[in-house]
This record gives structure tokens, C-alpha cells and sequence, in this order.
């Protein structure tokens, strides 16, 4: 089932229908084996790979759809997609908003630190060439952007940023993932140990986003304070933070910005343990006893600037937004095993 | 003989499933019924009328906080507001800085025709319901139809008002095989052949000179609207005949509006009576109803929540009729901004979003006393009409017609009840139509501050470049934009641009000019 979108005019919006199709299509493949296994030394392995495509093959009517605030489901397209605009970053100068007439961009001539002005007009340069056509500026519905202002993306190159500029910024679901367990016997000792990842996914960094503009508190997180732009001249990565609620800077929700790879490797678990020589468990009338130390989650490697790159979401529509979810614990522990 | 018998059993397998699925799938939601099984009794028609209130009332209250589309689409748009810096958010910026797009969420018209397709379904169903349940009388179903007729009229004049050119559906949609998208329709044609034919009928089956219960459109209400459609559409003479009407329907206190003097209007003293007691008040002609206990937190902007707002009063008007009441020195005898906002909290750097127009505080309120205790558990009443409004648009249509004289004894009711000085024939503020139509504007402006007016007020006489370029000016400057052109394109910027949802959804849809297609 599947809300169809309905015309709003006849007083419903939406009706549940049949006709939605989500293809999920992947394979997975596992391999596993024993390389090694004499009577005191024994090696299994086993490890597991897992692609996965989640499209849309069908909507009703065609009609796409926006789905929370960051998504958009579409026919033909790939479930988890992050719809806005693309950051290119943040003007330098005032100046630097200038394009040629084919709405590409040029290279702002400098001297002695400063834009350089000819005839009351700003230099420029295109492919390295002395540029002398008209110059077009970009600007956002509420007016021209400027030196701090961010700079983005252009999908229908008409000079005005707007919603007709928004793409598909990044997927959430991931291109394949990986799993590799180890088991390791030497006499009485074993060890195993499991490394999990993910690979290829994108994660909406919501927590950074309400880091970086917190509402009264001033600039909040050491990424904001330290790559905004301050004053003319600066390549910054974040717009003027005075001014950042003017002409479309902050695109809440929607800003390429925030979305970052979640690829990750994880070691996930791994137990050591020692099995006591069972003429010694006798003796206290015990069969058998082990000790063993175990951790997991113990080691990440991940490029991801959140807590923690794997989280669950409820709704199979609005994956990959992390708004800051309590990561995995990291845990330890020793423990004794007594057999009767 | 093995094969065959397989075949034999996943035959009847099959069959068995396939008989089962109808009763095994057809499930029915729990919290729906559907239309055949309902308009059986009275109690369905109640409720059904209530249902077409409750999204009416959810579409101005909002049904989140800070959602109320009373004030996004009557008000912040204008003089009256701007936002908070700190905390607004990328759609507020949109509104206060003439900056609308297409994904703005209340560019969504989608709950007005929700309340059409109530409508639609009660004008089509009461009178068949009458048939069936003989406690559903004639004149129950007369008043009912009338509501509904008169709500539907609403609907359409907010569509009008907000979007211009609507899509018109005077039916139910009943099945997915009929037609669901439609064109729109011209916005003159919709005044026309929908909302003022719908007010009319609405007007022919209201009982004459009954007392109204003021949170229901009664006769009163009818006569406002259609005055109010009359006034849309610049033809004076028939929003006088209407006000006219007005004044010979009873108030819910059951007496006469009369429209005589500034004594048909709430007192003074008790000024604050028609908002937080609006049955009690020989004003009110129509308010919303807003119950804590039952609703939940009204959580508008101009109303208790416990959160941080996102639009503040604009600091223009708060500093030429707000600020000043805080000092006794510089204090008026204006009657209206002390209790309409708390000008005393924040001192010298107010945060300017403390509104309590619908809070019940003294009369003369001080510092001392600004905010009335366990002010999140009051009801919240919004006026859609009361007798002041009344007077004011009567203004206007009077001077509109020339006559002066008349014009001028209307505007003076309300600013002498306001407790402000009344206006000389020869002031050169109402001394000729042009002066008085300012004069007359910024009356309203004022008196009803916060009530979902002063945009379509600016929209209706043409004064939206005129009055907010200067405010457009201060506000682009403000935000360090390298330019400040005002308020660009009024012609097109006065609607607003229609959702991209709303478009996806209807292939026969344009968007309006000025706004990305």
C-alpha cells in the first residue's frame, strides 16, 4: 500500500493505493572456511559481502514526491536520495559573484591583495583570457549575493537561486556491506573477532547542522567558529554567520553541506578466552571452566564527523538522517564459564 | 497419479486463498468510516458540521506550533510583523522579506479545500439524511446548510484572497474514476459564481433575528462576509446594503448590533471582554473557538507557548505605538496597544513577541501586572469579525461613495472608544477621500493589530507597494543586502506562489506569475 498523491482540490490528499512498486534487488554472498586445523591450532574464517539497489520503479500517476524535509521519491530513482542544493562554497569578494553569459564563472583579478578595478569595474578573467563581455551576477529571491554569501549550484541557469535548483545531493543507502569473522584456536586459547562495514552510503549530518547555527547562542560548533567567513578576501567555508539567515544561505535541511559519506569499518567484536585445564576443574568437582575477556565496538575507522555512522531508521522512506542518535557503546567485560 | 493429485491439491489451495482474500483483505481503518455508512441520523450531521469547523478552525489556529495561517497569510506578510532574527526559520525569511518560493509550507492550500470537501459532502448529504432521521428537523437542516453554505464561501474568499485564481469543486469527490484535476478558475469568476452565490443561499436559509452562537456563522456573520467579498471586489454600494443587514441581525448577546454609535461597540473599560469572553460582548460577530482543556496548546505566535517565537512584532509600528506606552511621560490615552501587546517586559530592549490581545489583562495595565497568571490553560478566541472591523470597513465604502461626512462619524465611533481624540471635519488628515481612505487604514491597522486583517487591508486598496517598500527598504539594508529595491513586483508578489506539492499533484495547475513554474 502506498499514499497516492491526489489532487488537493478535491479535499483529500492523498489515497491509499496498490500502485507504488519498490524493487529492492542485491545478492549476497558468503564464504566460509577452515584453512588451518591441526590438533593444537585451528583457523576459521568466515566472511560475507551484501549489495543492495533500492529503486523506485513506479509511483502513482507518476506524481513525485517530497518525503520528510530532506528526501524525494521519484520514478526511476533510488530510495534515500537527498534532494537540495549544492554548496560551492562561499563568495570571496563581492565581486566575485560574476559570470559570463553562459553563466559560467570567472576568475576575479586581484591586486595588492584587492579586487582590481578598472574604470570603476572589477577585472576579470575567463580560461585565463582577459574577459570584457557582460558580466551576470547571481541572486537569491530576497536579493544579490555577495562577498560571505554561499555560493551554490545552478541546475536551471537562470541567475536566481531557487527551488527549480535542487538535485539529488546524495543516497543513504549503501553500496555494499561487508562482514568478516575470525576464530583462532591455540590449545586452550581462542580468540575470534569480527569486523563489520558499510560502504558508499550518505548520512544527513543533522546534528552539525543545529551545531553550526544554534539559535541563541552564537556560532556553536569549532568547524563554524574557525572556516566562516569573516571579511572580504576570506575563502571560508560557511557564509557571514551575522547575516547567515539572509538571501538562502543557511538552505536548512537541504544543503549539501551536510551531507557526508557514512562509509565505515568497524572492528565489532572480539573475545579472547581461556579454557583451564580440565584436571584442575575436577579437582574443585567442576567439569569445566573458561575465562574469557571480551570486547565490542571497539575500533572505527570512518571519516564521518558524527557520533556514529550506523543507526536505524523507522521509516524505510526518510533513511540516513542522523540528528545526533546516541552511538553504539563501547563495551568490556571479563567473565568466568562454569560448566557441572 | 502422484503428479496429478499435486496438482489437484495446489488447485484447491488456490482456490481457497482466492476465496479468502476478499474477507481476509478488505480491511476497513478503524478510525474511518466510509460515506455509505454515514449522513444515517442527526448525530451524524452534528458531527459532520463540527468536522467542517474543526478544519476550518485547525487551518487559522494551525495544527502545529507557530503554523497559524490567520497571520501567515493575513498579517506577517505586512507592516505589522517581521521576524525574529534569532530564531526564524528559512520560511519565515521567505515571508517578511517578500521573498515566497514555491516549497514555503503555507503555500499550501491543500486544508481550505480539505474544509470545501467537507462542505461539499454536507450539502450533498444533510438534506438526504432529513429523509432518513425525523429528529432532523427542517429548520436544523436549513441552519446547518446555511453554516455550511456560508463556510464554503469562506474557503473560496481565503483561496482568492491568498492565490488568486482557484480551482473550483462544488461537489464531492467520491470516487478516484471522476475527474480530480481541474483548471483553475479566474479569480473575478470565483467572487462571482461562487463565493457570493454561496454567501446569498447561506443568507436565504438563516433564521432572521435569531441569537447566534458567536463561535458559529450566524446571520451577522453572513452579512460581514459578504460586505467584507463586496469590499474585495470594490462595489460599495452593495458592501453598504450588506452592512446595512448587519446592523438589523442580533448579536450573540441577543440584542440589536444597531450600528448607531460607539455604543453598540464593547466599552472602553471592558474592551478586552470581546476577545476573551466573545459570547458576552455586543460586539463579537464571529470568533474562532480555541479550548485549552480540549484543543491542546493554541501556540500561534501571538499567543501563549512555551518556546521561543519566530516572528516578533516589526520594530517600525512597535516603536511609534508600542514603545511609547511604556514611560508615563510619553504614554497615550489610547486605549489598545497596552492591551495588545506587553510592553513592559524586556525594558528598553523588548523582544517585542509577547502579544496578549487574547488574554484577559487589566484594562490599564502596568509593569507590574503584564502577563495574567496560568495564561497557557485560556482559551484563545481570534475574531473573524467583529462590529469595530465592521464600522471601519463601513468607513471606507462611505468614503469610497463620497460621503464623507458618514465616513468620518464611523471612524470617529472607533477611535472614541479607543479613548483617542476624535477627528475634526477639517483635519487635514480626513479632510478629503484620499486622506480619509489613509486615515480610515490606519485605523484598522491598529485597532485590529494581530486579527488577520492588515495584508488583505493592504491587498484590498492597493496600498502594498506604497506601505511596505519603506519596510522592504529597512529590512533588505538590515540584512546587509547590497541593494535594497523595497517590495519588487507587487503585481504578482501580492499572491502567493501555489506549493510545489500542490502542483505535482494537479497536471492542469499553473503557477502564478513571478513564481518558478
Amino acid at each position: 500500500m502506498y499514499p497516492r498523491e491526489l489532487a488537493k482540490e478535491t479535499g483529500y490528499s492523498t489515497v491509499l493505493v496498490n500502485v507504488g512498486t519498490i524493487q529492492s534487488k542485491g545478492f549476497e554472498f558468503v564464504a566460509t572456511g577452515t584453512p588451518i586445523a591441526t590438533k593444537n591450532f585451528e583457523w576459521s574464517i568466515m566472511g560475507n559481502i551484501t549489495f543492495e539497489r533500492g529503486k523506485v520503479k513506479k509511483l502513482a500517476g507518476g506524481i513525485p514526491l517530497f518525503v520528510g524535509n530532506k528526501w524525494y521519491v521519484e520514478e526511476g530513482g533510488k530510495i534515500g536520495n537527498f534532494y537540495g542544493w549544492k554548496n560551492l562554497g562561499v563568495y570571496q569578494w563581492n565581486e566575485s559573484n560574476a559570470y559570463d553569459e553562459n553563466w559560467k564563472k570567472l576568475t576575479l583579478v586581484l591586486e595588492n591583495g584587492q579586487p582590481k578595478i578598472e574604470n570603476g569595474k572589477a577585472v576579470y578573467t575567463s580560461n585565463g583570457q582577459p574577459y570584457t563581455g557582460n558580466v551576470l551576477s547571481k541572486s537569491a529571491p530576497d536579493g544579490k549575493l555577495k562577498g560571505g554569501d554561499a555560493e551554490w549550484e545552478e541546475v536551471k541557469a537562470d541567475g536566481v537561486i531557487d527551488d527549480e535548483d535542487r538535485q539529488i545531493l546524495g543516497n543513504a543507502t549503501p553500496d555494499f556491506y561487508l562482514g568478516v569473522t575470525n576464530n583462532f584456536r591455540y590449545k586452550n586459547i581462542a580468540l575470534s573477532f569480527t569486523f563489520n562495514g558499510s560502504f558508499g552510503g550518505e548520512v544527513y549530518n543533522s546534528l552539525l547542522q543545529t551545531q553550526n547555527n544554534p539559535s541563541n547562542t552564537g556560532a556553536g560548533s569549532p568547524d563554524m567558529v574557525y572556516n566562516s567567513w569573516r571579511k572580504p578576501g576570506d575563502i571560508a567555508k560557511y557564509p557571514y554567520y551575522i547575516e547567515k539567515n539572509n538571501r538562502g544561505n543557511l538552505k536548512t535541511n537541504q544543503n549539501s553541506l551536510y551531507v557526508e559519506d557514512a562509509s565505515f569499518f568497524r572492528l565489532s567484536s572480539a573475545r579472547l578466552s581461556y579454557q583451564l585445564n580440565e584436571k584442575w576443574s575436577k579437582t574443585v568437582g567442576l567439569r569445566r571452566i573458561t575465562t574469557y575477556v571480551y570486547g565490542s565496538n571497539l575500533l572505527t575507522w570512518t571519516n564521518y564527523r558524527g557520533y556514529d555512522p550506523e543507526f536505524s531508521t523507522n521509516n524505510p522512506l526518510t533513511p540516513g538522517d542522523d540528528v545526533g542518535k546516541y552511538p553504539r557503546r563501547r563495551e568490556f567485560g571479563l567473565g568466568i564459564n562454569v560448566n557441572f | 497419479m502422484m503428479m496429478k493429485k499435486i496438482i489437484a491439491m495446489s488447485a484447491l489451495g488456490a482456490a481457497l486463498l482466492l476465496g479468502g482474500c476478499k474477507k481476509f483483505l478488505d480491511e476497513r481503518p478503524f478510525n474511518q468510516v466510509p460515506l455509505a455508512d454515514f449522513y444515517k441520523n442527526r448525530y451524524d450531521v452534528e458531527a459532520a458540521v463540527a468536522g467542517m469547523y474543526s478544519g476550518f478552525q485547525q487551518e487559522m489556529v494551525g495544527k502545529d506550533q507557530y503554523t497559524e495561517k490567520y497571520m501567515y497569510w493575513g498579517e506577517y506578510r505586512s507592516d505589522n510583523f517581521d521576524r525574529f532574527l534569532i530564531y526564524t526559520k528559512d520560511f519565515v525569511d521567505e515571508v517578511v522579506l517578500n521573498s515566497l518560493t514555491p516549497t514555503n509550507q503555507f503555500s499550501d492550500w491543500t486544508g481550505l479545500y480539505s474544509v470545501i470537501g467537507r462542505a461539499n459532502n454536507n450539502i450533498k448529504y444533510i438534506p438526504l439524511t432529513a429523509t432518513l432521521d425525523p429528529l432532523l428537523t427542517p429548520a436544523m437542516v436549513n441552519s446547518y446548510l446555511s453554516q455550511t453554505y456560508a463556510l464554503r464561501g469562506m474557503s473560496y474568499f481565503y483561496l482568492v484572497r491568498v492565490w488568486g485564481d482557484a480551482v473550483v469543486r462544488l461537489e464531492p469527490y467520491e470516487s478516484l474514476d471522476a475527474v480530480a484535476d481541474e483548471p483553475r478558475v479566474a479569480k473575478d469568476k470565483v467572487i462571482n459564481e461562487v463565493i457570493i452565490p454561496d454567501l446569498q443561499k447561506a443568507y436565504d436559509l438563516v433564521k432572521k433575528g435569531d441569537k447566534p452562537v458567536v463561535f458559529n456563522i450566524g446571520e451577522a456573520a453572513i452579512c460581514a462576509t459578504m460586505a467584507d467579498v463586496y469590499m474585495w471586489k470594490k462595489d460599495y454600494p452593495n458592501a453598504i446594503k450588506w452592512i446595512k443587514l448587519l446592523f438589523a441581525a442580533k448579536g450573540p448577546t441577543g440584542a440589536l448590533y444597531t450600528g448607531a454609535s460607539e455604543l453598540n461597540l464593547q466599552p472602553s473599560a471592558t474592551w478586552k471582554n470581546m476577545f476573551t469572553a466573545p459570547a458576552s460582548s455586543m460586539e463579537s460577530i464571529w470568533s474562532i473557538h480555541w479550548d485549552y482543556q480540549k484543543n491542546g496548546c493554541a501556540c500561534m505566535q501571538t499567543s501563549w507557548t512555551s518556546n521561543n517565537k519566530q516572528i516578533s512584532i516589526d520594530e517600525g509600528i512597535y516603536g511609534t505605538w508600542f514603545q511609547p506606552q511604556v514611560a508615563v511621560a510619553t504614554r497615550t490615552t489610547d486605549i489598545r496597544p497596552r492591551q495588545t501587546a506587553d510592553v513592559f517586559f524586556g525594558g528598553t530592549k523588548p523582544n517585542r513577541d509577547r502579544f496578549v490581545k487574547w488574554y484577559p489583562t487589566a484594562a490599564n495595565p502596568i509593569a507590574a501586572d503584564p502577563w495574567p497568571a496560568s495564561n497557557q490553560l485560556l482559551p484563545v478566541y481570534l475574531t473573524m469579525y467583529r462590529l469595530g472591523d465592521i464600522y471601519l470597513l463601513y468607513a471606507e465604502a462611505l468614503n469610497a461613495t463620497g460621503d464623507l461626512p458618514n465616513a468620518l462619524k464611523y471612524l470617529n465611533y472607533v477611535r472614541k472608544r479607543a479613548v483617542v481624540p476624535e477627528y475634526l471635519p477639517t483635519d487635514p488628515l480626513v479632510s478629503n477621500q484620499i486622506a480619509m481612505e489613509n486615515a480610515i487604514l490606519n485605523e484598522r491597522q491598529l485597532e485590529l493589530f494581530g486579527e488577520g486583517k492588515r495584508w488583505f487591508d493592504l491587498v484590498r486598496t492597493n496600498h502594498v507597494k506604497a506601505v511596505m517598500d519603506p519596510i522592504l527598504k529597512r529590512r533588505q539594508t538590515a540584512a546587509g543586502n547590497i541593494s535594497a529595491p523595497g517590495f519588487l513586483n507587487p503585481e504578482h508578489k501580492v499572491y502567493w506562489p501555489l506549493h510545489r506539492n500542490v502542483l505535482n499533484s494537479n497536471a492542469k495547475l499553473n503557477q502564478n506569475p513571478g513564481y518558478t513554474d
